[in-house]
């Protein structure tokens, strides 16, 4: 059965994608332009829920790792490879688009700062968790070994978020201003962002398990 | 100047969108593959 012929999937989409189009008619019309940005940083309201969404698929991965690990049911499998194909997705676009934004404002689109290079590293980890994925061999190692590197990995996801904060300020090029000290014209449309993101990464989670799913069955049945 | 940076705007703005809806075209391709190999009817390549 495809996806979207189920009623629920195809209004969760239609849904989503009528929140993003008044999440992009909210960012360009309503957000207050910042001085000496401008438009540049408006890349903030997509460039954040990106590096969030990310971050959650990267937590996805690691608790479906920690339950394939104990219950050995390859469901589990499933989730977490879809998780780190989606978290790695959005994790390119965080580093794609960061340096769009980075490059009018820094004057330079990378700077070797904590949370670049952390991020990157995180990026480098998956890398190495899909070669594991495509060369690893064995399945069934194949399967326990891609969920103890996504436990691992996620503990670089914290050091990210508290890298702008742990180490000293005069390597750090993001700003650290606390987000509820923010006026509300900048709040409310970042956090109807996030929200719009999360929804559209949980169907798209679910959209990608659905063909593992289907790839899985095809596989067991010699199709 | 502003021009500029709308221009970086529109750039990231349209990445990303542009990713998400390859990534859909993608799955959806997948999708109708697996299932007309199932109803064992040949793909129209």
């Amino acid at each position: 059965m495809r996806f979207f012929a189920d009623k629920k999937n195809s209004v969760w989409l239609g849904l989503v994608l009528l929140m993003l189009a008044i999440d992009m008619w909210v960012v360009v019309t309503y957000t207050p332009m910042v001085p000496d940005q401008h438009w540049a940083q408006k890349i903030f309201y997509v460039h954040v829920p990106v590096a969030w969404t990310a971050f959650l698929s990267y937590f996805v991965v690691m608790v479906a790792g920690i339950l394939f690990l104990i219950k050995k049911d390859y469901y589990w499998d499933r989730v977490g490879l879809a998780a780190a194909e989606l978290g790695t997705m959005y994790t390119t676009l965080v580093l794609i688009t960061g340096p769009i934004w980075a490059k009018p404002i820094w004057g330079k689109p990378w700077i070797w700062e904590p949370r670049l290079t952390t991020t990157l590293i995180l990026f480098l980890v998956y890398i190495g968790y899909f070669m594991l994925r495509e060369f690893g061999g064995h399945p069934e190692r194949v399967a326990r070994y891609a969920a103890i590197i996504g436990i691992v990995a996620f503990v670089d996801v914290p050091i990210i978020f508290l890298s702008v904060k742990f180490w000293s300020p005069e390597i750090q090029s993001h700003p650290q201003i606390e987000m509820v000290a923010q006026p509300h014209r900048i709040l409310i449309p970042f956090f109807y962002s996030l929200i719009t993101f999360t929804l559209l990464y949980i169907i798209m989670l679910r959209f990608r398990i659905h063909i593992l799913k289907l790839k899985h069955e095809e596989a067991e049945n010699g199709l | 100047m502003v021009y500029n940076f709308l221009s970086y705007f529109v750039t990231a703005v349209s990445l990303v969108f542009l990713t998400i809806l390859g990534w859909f075209v993608y799955q959806l391709r997948q999708e109708g593959r697996i299932i007309r190999r199932r109803s064992n009817i040949s793909p129209k390549e």
